[in-house]
């Protein structure tokens, strides 16, 4: 079996990003620094990335450490980015390339610790792999305004002051988007078959894509 | 009087009839269908400045006798439509309570206007129905269907996203507002069983 170094780039790309090698090496710097610290780093970078916690939590526990262990923030700080950044460069690729030896193996090359690179592989492997990415897929993406909320209300026009009698459907729509804007509107019949035919036709040719030749080609 | 259907205006059909009762029958028929054709439509006036100038001349009626006319008779197709008159009852009504005259050459001009308002009532009553009484109303929907393949945080996805643009028309001013919104696959799953339940309520509505 050829070495995978060579016919494989490593996960993080064929240069070793500076955020990485400045980690590693404050790493060497603050020998002081004792393993279950850094494990909760580690942790910390976990949850950041899944965005459970606000940016705050993290720098105050790097603040708690500074005091205790004597070490310079900004220190900290390095080792701290570091970790999210390798992180963010793992769940990069199609969850399907990246293999544990060969992550491991590139965590070696970096000259990190084994007990760090367990842990890593813990988290990349372990009970939270498809949440980080699907966080990694949907959340740090640019998305135009959502639909968060679609009321609708349907009436029935009896009279108007231009008809005595007249019996007609009168639809009404709220759309509540997730860039703060309520419109209120109604909608004609004809419009709503319409958008109702348009609807139908997208999730149709949506479902068809998985089927297209060309698409084939982005199978994960 | 009060038997008429056109009670709440007879003061104004009055002052205008004898002008109706002299106009010349063809041109006359031919300023029915031009005002039926407009009647009902929101923010549209029914003549120009420059075509009333012109019907002025050409009927040799002050440009005032003429608008008061043109209001006339677009009253009576309003009201007409409001209580969906049989054209008999309409041609008594202009006859026996409006005056318009009775003798057998000139009874044509309650005639025409009769006639005129059995082709067109359909439509004037259409166009009543689909007036929009909301500040906004959906004029179009236009939509892409796109497929993701990369991103910053992702090299590799299929991603497939739907995005739609409502076009919203403020009524007043006419001005159309675009909103653009964006669904994946789940989101517009969702969206589509809400337009579904709706349609059922459609439908139970009808039967």
């Amino acid at each position: 079996m050829p070495d995978h170094r060579s016919y494989q780039d490593p996960f993080y790309g064929w240069t070793i990003p500076k955020a990485v090698s400045l980690c590693v090496q404050t790493l060497k710097e603050c020998s002081s620094l004792p393993f279950p610290a850094i494990q909760k780093f580690i942790a910390l970078s976990e949850s950041q990335i899944l965005n459970e916690q606000s940016s705050t939590t993290a720098l105050d526990h790097l603040t708690k450490c500074t005091k205790k262990y004597d070490i310079a923030f900004e220190k900290l700080l390095i080792i701290y980015n570091g970790f999210v950044t390798i992180l963010r460069l793992a769940l990069k690729p199609p969850a399907a390339f990246l293999k544990p030896d060969i992550f491991k193996d590139d965590l070696r090359d970096l000259k990190f610790s084994e007990e760090i690179i367990e842990e890593f592989h813990n988290i990349l492997f372990g009970s939270k792999r498809d949440q980080l990415y699907l966080t990694a897929q949907e959340s740090d993406r640019p998305r135009l305004s959502l639909l968060k909320s679609f009321d609708w209300n349907l009436d029935v026009t009896l009279t108007t002051a231009s008809l005595s009698r007249c019996v007609e459907p009168l639809l009404f729509f709220k759309f509540q988007t997730t860039g703060n804007r309520t419109l209120t509107f109604e909608v004609p019949i004809k419009k709503f078959n319409e958008l109702r035919y348009n609807t139908a036709l997208l999730l149709k040719e949506m479902e068809e894509i998985d089927g297209k030749q060309t698409l084939k080609l982005l199978e994960t | 009087m009060s038997n008429s259907i056109f009670s709440d205006g007879s003061s104004k059909i009055k002052a205008c009839v004898s002008h109706i009762n002299s106009l010349n029958e063809i041109k006359f028929k031919k300023l029915l269908q031009r005002i039926a054709e407009k009647t009902g439509r929101q923010n549209e006036t029914i003549f120009t400045l420059d075509e009333l100038n012109k019907l002025e001349s050409a009927f040799e009626i002050s440009a005032d006798n003429i608008k008061q006319m043109i209001e006339t008779l677009e009253y009576m197709f309003l009201q007409s439509a409001y209580h969906l008159v049989k054209p008999q009852v309409l041609l008594n009504d202009l006859v026996n309570e409006q005056n318009f005259d009775e003798n057998k050459h000139v009874l044509y001009k309650a005639k025409l206007v009769v006639e005129q308002w059995s082709s067109s009532a359909k439509e004037i009553v259409e166009r009543l129905k689909s007036t929009h009484i909301a500040s906004h109303s959906l004029s179009d929907v236009r939509w892409t269907l796109d497929v993701g393949i990369s991103q910053a945080s992702k090299s590799k996805v299929k991603r497939p996203t739907a995005i739609y643009e409502f076009q919203l028309k403020n009524d007043q001013t006419q001005e159309i507002e675009k909103v653009q919104t964006e669904f994946n696959k789940e989101e517009l799953y969702a969206f589509f069983e809400k337009l579904e339940s709706i349609q059922s309520q459609l439908d139970a509505l009808m039967t």
